[in-house]
């Protein structure tokens, strides 16, 4: 278990820059996850860390230790393939005895840790099966003991449960996270579903375009985006624009056409400056008339589609915008049919301000 | 309607093609029980004394033995050389690389008569005299661009994942091609070994320059005997020849899966 660091990491294909300059570090122990669109970089830095790949520039650390010239074997990682890459000649018990028998252990005591690493994932009783032979859940489970068995300095895994159905993947999710946490082993998880980054990870690094745009707790991540991007990525989906007419305290006063309210706190902006601000479509609130001490703006339902426990109201805006709500259905009150004229409220501390 | 008579037709087309293979191959089973030593077919009276009298024949004999000691040898040399070439081509990043497929390729597109020619011409200048050693050299070029195509064949459906993993467990190159990628791609050059081993004993047109009268292959044999006499001992031969065949092929049925094979699996 080591602490991994990258420093100033840049990748390029020809001219097409994958990687640029990403510094990061995970410490000991930590689960870290990239998260971002595919084509953001994110498998490459992955690739980078595995050794798997040269970067161009830049420096990859293992516990002080300088090992960009390092190859992948040298490494002493674990790696999740997202194609899960089992041998497909091999027994289960095999595939998991692989790395210990390339680092030269001796027959008896790799037996044992594979016998334990089988028993971790509970597929000790079919260590003599071909990993076509299995299903879906239990290959993923032999790709991660093989993982781990060699006790790796880093865990990588790379969209490793991109290929499951719903159910199989929340039980494959809960089971890397007991198991990554009891071991205390340092991972690196990559993946473009942002709630399994919320719940797997100790610290997300959210990635656009090469460049990591957001690392932070996800707690942090989620209620407080630091950019549009990330606040779009991580469903902070309603943005809308607005003209700043003056301070309110730490916030500032907008106007949106004929709609006025108040922002959380934001620093850097002046009178008739036009802002972005970002909304959940969950935190807003229908009624039929306007509330005071909330933001509230007028709209004309256009679509309504029903989500089992909530319904997915949008509506058109007097300036032209549109907005959507996630409504509740045990808390909807009033018309929302087609049509009908609502007024969409939020809390000021829901909103997050951008400058354009 | 249509699609009525498109089945029938397709049928039909499929029973033509079975009944154009298939039918040269009965005529020459019934041939070979004729009595009479002129080859009718079906015979008017039956009998197996053609069997012995090919079996007699000690230049059948003879070509049998020394066409499965080259088929086996070429096979055998050809092999390791295809594999490792296979190999190379796989993982060069070389220009020049599509250039090299087709380059090794070209045994199967120059006229076997040029490379036997080819092969004599070198072979003599070279002052080899050994009948065996001309015919392995020019047998193993017959076993090798089958042995480079099926090997490249498998290896194009190898997921280079697995290469990755075997890496990042710490297996060095050599390991990883050892103990992943040659298990897994070993159908694959097993169907070019018996490609190469059946067209390397069915060998005319390149054997034809590379025997002397020490050194005949079967099929050689048989065309030589066919100029002097046409009797039903050559229906025998090869009868005998199919038999051997079909046993084989249902052995690597059994053995690999030989459907698998030639899809590359």
């Amino acid at each position: 278990m080591v602490e991994v660091v990258l420093r100033d990491i840049v990748a390029r294909y020809n001219q097409f820059l994958a990687v640029d300059s990403v510094s990061l570090t995970i410490g000991s122990g930590q689960f870290v996850t990239l998260l971002g669109p595919s084509g953001c970089g994110k498998s490459t830095t992955l690739r980078i860390i595995a050794g798997l790949m040269k970067p161009t520039s830049g420096a990859v650390f293992f516990a002080g230790r300088d090992v960009t010239a390092a190859n992948a074997a040298d490494r002493k990682i674990g790696m999740v393939f997202q194609s899960l890459a089992l041998f497909p000649h091999m027994t289960v018990a095999e595939n998991v005895a692989f790395g210990l028998k390339m680092r030269g252990g001796a027959p008896a005591a790799i037996k044992k840790r594979v016998q334990r690493m089988l028993e971790m994932v509970r597929l000790d009783h079919l260590s003599d099966r071909y990993p076509s032979q299995m299903s879906g859940g239990q290959q993923q489970r032999v790709a991660l003991a093989r993982a781990i068995a060699v006790e790796p300095s880093i865990l990588i895994l790379d969209e490793p449960f991109g290929a499951l159905d719903r159910k199989l993947r929340e039980a494959m999710q809960v089971e890397l996270h007991q198991l990554t946490r009891e071991m205390k082993i340092t991972s690196l998880f990559v993946t473009h579903d942002q709630e399994e980054a919320l719940m797997l990870s100790d610290a997300i690094a959210v990635m656009n375009k090469g460049r990591i745009e957001q690392f932070g707790t996800p707690q942090e991540i989620y209620a407080a985006p630091a950019t549009r991007f990330v606040a779009d990525f991580m469903g902070m989906t309603n943005f809308l624009q607005g003209r700043v007419t003056g301070r309110n305290g730490n916030g500032l006063n907008i106007s949106i056409g004929e709609a006025t309210m108040r922002t959380p706190e934001f620093e850097t902006a002046s009178n008739g400056e036009d802002i972005t601000f970002a909304v959940r479509p969950e935190k807003i609130v229908l009624a039929p008339a306007q509330a005071p001490s909330q933001a509230a703006i007028e709209g004309i339902i256009r679509q309504v589609t029903y989500h089992g426990d909530a319904s997915r109201i949008v509506l058109a805006l007097k300036n032209g915008e549109t907005m959507v709500a996630l409504e509740k259905n045990d808390r909807q009150s009033g018309d929302r049919s087609v049509g009908s004229t609502v007024w969409a409220h939020w809390a000021p501390e829901d909103m997050r301000v951008f400058a354009q | 309607m249509i699609e009525a008579i498109q089945k029938r037709a397709f049928w039909a087309w499929s029973a033509f093609l079975y009944v154009f293979i298939v039918t040269p191959l009965i005529c020459v089973i019934l041939a070979s029980f004729n009595q009479d030593s002129v080859q009718t077919v079906p015979p008017l009276q039956w009998s197996v004394r053609w069997y012995e009298e090919a079996l007699r024949n000690q230049n059948f004999v003879r070509g049998a033995l020394t066409s499965l000691l080259v088929a086996t040898i070429a096979t055998v040399v050809a092999t390791p050389i295809g594999v490792l070439g296979a190999f190379g081509l796989w993982k060069s990043k070389s220009r020049y690389k599509a250039a090299l497929d087709a380059f090794f390729a070209l045994p199967i597109v120059v006229p076997g008569l040029v490379t036997g020619i080819s092969i004599l011409i070198v072979l003599t200048a070279a002052d080899v005299a050994v009948g065996n050693v001309k015919l392995i050299c020019g047998h193993v070029l017959i076993v090798l661009p089958y042995v480079i195509r099926t090997t490249l064949a498998s290896l194009a459906q190898f997921n280079p994942s697995l290469w990755e993993a075997a890496e990042t467990l710490g297996a060095s190159p050599p390991q990883v091609l050892w103990k992943i990628v040659l298990p897994i791609v070993r159908p694959g050059i097993v169907a070019g070994m018996v490609f190469g081993f059946i067209l390397s004993f069915d060998d005319v047109n390149i054997s034809l320059f590379l025997v002397d009268a020490r050194t005949i292959t079967l099929p050689i044999s048989i065309m030589s005997y066919l100029q002097f006499s046409f009797d039903p001992s050559v229906a025998a031969i090869s009868t005998i020849l199919i038999g051997v065949t079909f046993v084989g092929t249902l052995l690597l049925e059994r053995l690999f899966g030989l459907k698998r094979l030639f899809e590359g699996g």
